[in-house]
């Protein structure tokens, strides 16, 4: 049983005690588990606003506890919350409180003298995809999901999944080569 | 153009995403969890009384109720008898469904 197995067996164990006591302690735990990741991505996909990353993750995790029964023993919790954590994003982008990520606030970021690091210019970079390709790069590349897993969180046909991915790390490559003409990161 | 290999852009891109750090967010979140509904397991015989009671009702004009009667009275369970027990029993059991459905 690989690593993801054993944690996946913890969560559902979690889910249960949650369940049958009906305890938000035991709940606790299991945000104390996912909190970090889950407002890791939510900063991603909201472009870094930390604030409005953190209510929606707050969001998420009361949609969670309300909806605990409709969690199945035999999906991954994690997945289940990702899912969760997705739709919040999407009900926030759609309420029109969400902005649109602006292009221009990182048109410049690859020349810009001050960032030289390769992991803000990746940052910047990021931005720079879609929407639907940012989401499955990083549910697929950076959260290590399956393809079938992050076709269930983003809730798309696993072939758009794909693409999304390929696409996304194309256009990464690009850009990260075209901020490096001279080249630093040849070694990647 | 791509000296950036898809196994290296994988390990930037891993790399380049950690987790945050709790801070109190855990505690945030448990202060702002809603109680639990606790389960109505009263709807369960609720609605296997009100099913009952709507087919009595429904069938309240028909003779059916006597031809009932009076096969039980003899001791002689027929049809109708049968029939009656089988719509209760059938209303009932409807009635419990959506009683677990709503729970």
């Amino acid at each position: 049983m690989d690593e993801r197995d054993a944690e996946a067996r913890i969560d559902a164990a979690l889910v249960h005690r949650a369940l049958r006591d009906g305890d938000p302690r035991v709940f606790e735990i299991l945000v104390r588990r996912h909190q970090g990741l889950v407002r890791a991505q939510l900063r991603r996909l909201l472009g870094d606003d930390p604030a409005t990353a953190d209510d929606l993750a707050q969001d998420t995790f009361v949609l969670a506890w309300r909806k605990l029964e409709q969690f199945r023993v035999d999906a991954r919790f994690g997945t289940w919350l990702y899912r969760i954590t997705y739709t919040c994003f999407l009900r926030h982008l759609r309420s029109g409180r969400g902005q649109a990520l602006d292009l221009n606030d990182v048109e410049d970021a690859g020349t810009d003298a001050n960032k030289p690091e390769l992991a803000v210019d990746l940052d910047a970079a990021l931005q720079r995809l879609s929407h639907n390709q940012r989401a499955a790069v990083l549910y697929c590349s950076q959260l290590g999901l399956s393809h079938e897993e992050a076709a269930v969180v983003l809730n798309m046909p696993l072939g758009s999944v794909k693409t999304h991915v390929l696409r996304g790390k194309t256009r990464l490559r690009q850009l990260l080569h075209d901020w490096a003409p001279n080249n630093e990161r040849a070694k990647y | 153009m791509n000296d950036l290999s898809d196994q290296k852009l994988d390990e930037l891109l891993r790399q380049n995403f950690a987790g945050v750090p709790d801070h109190g967010f855990s505690k945030r979140v448990l202060r702002a969890l809603p109680q639990r509904p606790s389960p109505r397991i009263w709807l369960l015989p609720a609605a296997a009384v009100i099913g009952g009671l709507l087919t009595w009702l429904a069938l309240l004009p028909s003779p059916i109720w006597q031809a009932a009667a009076s096969e039980l009275l003899t001791r002689d369970a027929g049809a109708t008898s049968l029939m009656l027990s089988a719509l209760l029993f059938g209303v009932s059991l409807l009635g419990c469904a959506w009683a677990l459905e709503e729970a």
